[in-house]
């Protein structure tokens, strides 16, 4: 009881610091000070995360013209808040100032349906979604036992509410695993050469990319990692040039 | 007064060389120039003369000029090469021209010291006959504020003008200001003398920095004729037709005195957008037209008019819509002539390029100036301009910005203001699964093991109450015997206790049945008793009186305890 309560306090004085940081950071910004904002900001980040607090990251960094970092916090905002459309609007308006456009072909129309199905959707939210179904295939059978209600319409909820909780369960799991399987990240420099090789080396040069583009990593190596585009480009960059999402 | 007295100072002869250095007057004043000759005789080649230990204290005006001269005397030829400076001394008092090293062919001579007489520059007389005057029109100004200098030309005498060296001063930003070319003399008095004056040079100078400033001297190079005298005092050449004739050209330097201005900081209140412009200015802001179409240019003029120190500062930055592309501008300066305050006219061009079609305003600026009048910051605002654009022709054009027609809506858009409460933090790395979660999951698993768990109770209890009926079987069964020992009792009871202590289900009792139920569960002998007895119970209800009731119940009873034993 008594670990309990110190916890407790502890936990209040940083929720006190916290607040404070983050009120000190929009202020800053209603100031035009969009530095110390951005910086109020990302201290913040060093202890705790939200949406709101992604948000105002990416505002501010959206002032100071960084796009790469505004398109970043957004991106991490969106990871927790899917379907904010303040972060949303704010993320898209950034995108138009983005210089590289990856123009993906139209896909299998039920796949993309699925996909953006499970874009606004996160891990918990789908989770609580399954467990409901749990639940629901539980009070079925409760009922049924206690001939509530008749057998065979026991049958008959059962078997949608099971199918249901397993298709939930596993679109779950698909998130999980892309939001855990595959890093993403946001080039943050302004204009980054992209190599075939992790070296600096002018005739290696495959390609050009530039701030608040998307990529995904899929390898690093000392301070060099690889990424793949949407359109299956691949190369080599340094690593301080894009900021991962994970 | 100008005799000329030549010093020759003859060397030493080595050789058949000989250098000789001479000046042509070695008394004079400040300002005035005088001629040192360095003569070489019988060299081949021009001699080389390093002048470096002069220039401490003479300045070179011109020179050198060379000179080769060829003598006969008495049948022998003598040949002699010359050069000539013209210098002017740096300060008064006794000067030395030092030993000089001149090279001859090969050869190294060296010249004797000169000594002169050098007198302060302030010989009235002089003065008054030409004199060169540097006019300020304030010595006290704040920074960028304008400070006009006028440098005249005074004389009396007839003169030609040789060469200007303008002053360069450290500190200020200068701006010449028109003067008539060549200059225009004009009459004027001062204190009754009648003095022929010329604007030979005008300046706006605005100072830079702080402080005390020092304007630097001009210099004027130029020739003066002087009466020549002459020994003859009569004749026809007196006559001041032909005075030309006899007049003397003299070249002398005029300078002017060094002054000093003081540099006033602004006074407290500068505003954050003051870019430095100091003086009283109008600002306008047009388009060269109204009607616009997307992706052709347009011409964004500012145009910043008035007095001050214009080309010194810089417009404040203009924050364009976003939906133009702009180029740097263009800025040209355009100066009003014959004006003594630095007046003109800035023009900055902007060519602009809007990219959607739409209504847009080219935000007004705002510009922030010091007027040293009033010593007072002023702010000046250009009205902002409306711009009507309409859809570019070539939707082509357009598509080609690479944007979907969606984020063509957004582009005029600005982003969406902060989050101001502060929300329910999340501690950094603590992907929790919600509680919510983890409720259902074990309310789910609740309602599964509840009825599993509900019918083993109710099994359990049915299966208890049978247990306790069947431990008071043997005490009813006894009861009943005595209380009514007949024999239709004794079979029904014995059935009944049966039934209850080994919870047989079946209706139908009669003794095969029984033996069929139990046998296994008592041991043979007592079964068989117990069937017996039922049989004779049987019997003894068909044919009353052939056994005692009494007897039979007795038996029964015994029998009952023997068997109960055993469950």
């Amino acid at each position: 009881m008594r670990i309990l309560y110190f916890a407790l306090l502890i936990s209040n004085l940083v929720a006190a610091n916290v607040d404070s940081l983050f009120v000190r950071g929009n202020y800053y910004f209603d100031e035009e000070k969009y530095v110390q904002s951005a910086r109020s900001f990302e201290r913040l980040l060093n202890m705790v995360e939200h949406a709101d607090l992604y948000y105002n990251l990416g505002n501010a960094y959206y002032r100071m013209g960084e796009v790469g970092y505004a398109v970043w916090a957004y991106e991490k905002g969106l990871q927790f808040e899917p379907r904010n459309r303040d972060i949303k609007h704010n993320l898209e308006l950034t995108n138009t100032r983005v210089r590289d456009r990856i123009d993906m072909p139209d896909g299998f129309v039920l796949l993309d349906w699925y996909n953006a199905f499970k874009h606004y959707q996160t891990v918990n939210d789908l989770l609580l979604c399954g467990s409901i179904f749990l639940l629901l295939v539980g009070v079925v059978y409760a009922l049924g036992q206690f001939r509530f209600i008749g057998q065979r319409k026991t049958a008959r909820l059962q078997t949608i509410f099971v199918i249901l909780t397993i298709l939930i369960h596993g679109i779950c799991l698909d998130k999980y695993w892309d939001v855990t399987g595959k890093p993403e990240g946001i080039i943050v420099s302004s204009t980054v050469n992209v190599y075939s090789v992790p070296a600096v080396r002018d005739e290696m040069i495959v390609f050009k990319i530039h701030e608040g583009l998307k990529a995904e990593i899929t390898q690093s190596q000392d301070n060099w990692v690889e990424i793949i585009l949407l359109d299956g480009k691949k190369g080599w960059i340094p690593v301080n040039t894009i900021r991962p999402l994970s | 007064m100008r005799l000329l007295v030549p010093i020759i100072l003859l060397l030493h002869i080595v050789s058949g060389q000989s250098v000789t250095a001479s000046v042509d007057a070695n008394q004079l004043a400040v300002n005035e120039t005088f001629t040192f000759k360095v003569e070489a005789k019988d060299a081949d080649d021009m001699p080389r003369v390093n002048l470096a230990p002069l220039e401490k204290k003479f300045t070179i005006v011109s020179g050198p000029a060379q000179q080769t001269s060829y003598q006969w005397i008495n049948g022998k030829a003598t040949s002699s090469k010359t050069l000539t400076w013209t210098l002017v001394p740096n300060q008064k008092g006794q000067l030395t021209i030092p030993t000089l090293v001149v090279t001859v062919g090969g050869k190294k001579l060296k010249t004797k010291p000169i000594h002169m007489n050098i007198k302060g520059s302030g010989q009235v007389a002089k003065k008054d006959e030409l004199f060169l005057l540097a006019e300020i029109d304030q010595d006290e100004v704040f920074i960028g504020e304008q400070v006009t200098v006028t440098y005249k030309l005074y004389t009396r005498v007839q003169m030609s003008l040789e060469d200007i060296k303008y002053p360069e001063s450290i500190g200020f930003w200068t701006e010449e200001l028109s003067v008539p070319r060549p200059p225009r003399f004009n009459q004027t008095t001062i204190s009754g003398v009648v003095y022929n004056v010329a604007t030979l040079y005008k300046v706006a100078l605005f100072p830079t920095k702080t402080g005390e400033l020092e304007l630097s001297p001009m210099t004027v190079r130029c020739n003066v004729q002087i009466k020549k005298k002459r020994k003859r005092q009569r004749g026809v050449f007196d006559d001041p037709f032909f005075n030309s004739f006899f007049n003397e050209t003299v070249q002398k330097l005029l300078r002017t005195e060094a002054r000093k201005i003081r540099v006033k900081p602004y006074p407290a209140g500068q505003p954050a957008n003051f870019t430095g412009a100091v003086g009283a200015f109008e600002l306008t802001a047009f388009v060269d037209t109204d009607n616009v179409k997307a992706n052709e240019a347009v011409t964004y003029y500012v145009e910043l008019q008035g007095t001050g120190n214009l080309n010194m500062f810089s417009l404040p930055k203009l924050n364009f819509p976003e939906t133009m592309e702009v180029f740097p501008p263009t800025a040209s300066f355009e100066q009003k002539q014959l004006w003594d305050q630095f007046t003109g006219n800035m023009k900055w061009e902007y060519i602009l390029i809007p990219r959607q079609a739409g209504k847009v305003f080219l935000p007004r600026i705002e510009f922030e100036y010091f007027n040293p009048k009033d010593e007072q910051f002023h702010s000046i605002s250009s009205r902002s301009v409306e711009l009507n654009i309409s859809p570019a022709k070539d939707q082509l054009s357009s598509g080609s910005s690479g944007f979907t027609k969606e984020e063509i809506a957004l582009l005029g858009q600005d982003i969406h203001y902060n989050v101001t409460s502060s929300p329910s933090w999340v501690e950094r790395g603590s992907r929790e699964i919600p509680i919510w979660v983890w409720t259902s999951y074990i309310l789910v698993a609740g309602l599964f093991l509840a009825p599993v768990t509900l019918t083993r109770y109710q099994q359990q209890r049915i299966a208890t109450a049978g247990q306790r009926m069947s431990h008071r079987a043997l005490k009813r069964a006894l009861k009943s015997l005595q209380t009514q020992s007949s024999i239709e009792n004794v079979s029904s009871t014995i059935y009944t206790y049966l039934k209850e202590r080994w919870q047989l289900q079946t209706d139908k009792m009669d003794p095969l049945n029984v033996e069929q139920e139990l046998s296994g569960i008592i041991p043979p002998e007592e079964l068989e008793e117990l069937i017996q007895l039922l049989k004779d119970c049987d019997a003894g209800r068909y044919a009353p009186g052939t056994m005692a009731d009494q007897d039979m119940a007795e038996t029964a009873g015994k029998l009952l305890k023997k068997v109960d034993s055993h469950a």
